[in-house]
């Protein structure tokens, strides 16, 4: 797993790569708390790069859109790849949380 | 004859890889399609985890048998533990329907290998969980 940080006016992009597991989705989390506790409170991921995502990271992108949910923070994703992307679906977090097809798009409507 | 292979490991959490590399080499050995090794290795991935994580009290290091069986039309992945008696089975489905605020942490796991898998069964035999996980693979 390798996270980019990025930036875009008041949004903080991450462009997450490689895999979120059991093994790094901890290392995840920490870097999200750690600018959700310095402030940051509207989140993009973008994941064209993920290849592999299980429940582990699932539940820190829960997590996240839960603590901003109450702050009134926004979080929203974008490039997920078919296989993660069917992974979200079945578990029901299509409908939960705001996912893009493209980063150009979330960028726009996150604005 | 059918294809088969067998992978132990020891109780801990960085050996899922060790184990999702065999499996990955062994679809792969045998033409089988990446998003189908990526669905597979994502649910040995949830057994494994929970495995590790809830099934020992000791301390011990335990040994963990994978066994993959491959025929014409399945993969046929068998996970053998000594942890304590658990049914993956048995744990209800998280409600699907619920608002953000009021989904709860956990249970995405098991549910996600209830949906991905064709076929699942739990044995508990001379003190042994045995899960067995069904995937058609034509």
């Amino acid at each position: 797993m390798e996270i980019r940080e990025e930036k875009l006016g008041n949004t903080l992009l991450f462009e997450v790569k490689g895999r979120l597991d059991a093994a790094t989705s901890g290392d995840f989390e920490k870097i999200i708390f750690a600018r959700l506790e310095a402030g940051e409170g509207r989140l993009l991921f973008d994941l064209a790069n993920l290849s592999y995502i299980s429940s582990a990271g699932l539940r820190v992108f829960l997590v996240t859109a839960k603590k901003l949910t109450k702050h009134k923070g926004i979080m929203a994703l974008c490039g997920l790849q078919e296989h993660v992307k069917e992974v979200f679906d079945i578990s029901g977090f299509t409908s939960i949380l705001t996912i893009y097809s493209t980063r150009d798009e979330a960028i726009e409507r996150i604005k | 004859m059918t294809p088969s292979a067998k992978i132990t490991i020891s109780n801990e959490l960085d050996k899922i890889r060790t184990v999702q590399d065999f499996v990955e080499a062994f679809c792969v050995s045998h033409n089988l399609a990446l998003d189908l090794v990526n669905n597979i290795n994502l649910c040995l991935e949830e057994v494994l985890v929970n495995v590790i994580n809830y099934g020992y009290d000791d301390g011990d290091v335990h040994q963990i048998d994978i066994d993959l069986a491959l025929s014409d039309c399945q993969l046929e992945i068998s996970i053998k533990d000594d942890g304590k008696p658990f049914d993956p089975l048995q744990r209800p489905d998280p409600d699907l329907e619920q608002p953000l605020e009021d989904r709860p942490i956990g249970g995405l796991g098991i549910f996600l290998l209830k949906k991905l898998m064709d076929g699942l069964e739990y044995d508990r035999r001379e003190g042994k969980n045995i899960l067995v996980m069904k995937k058609r693979v034509t």
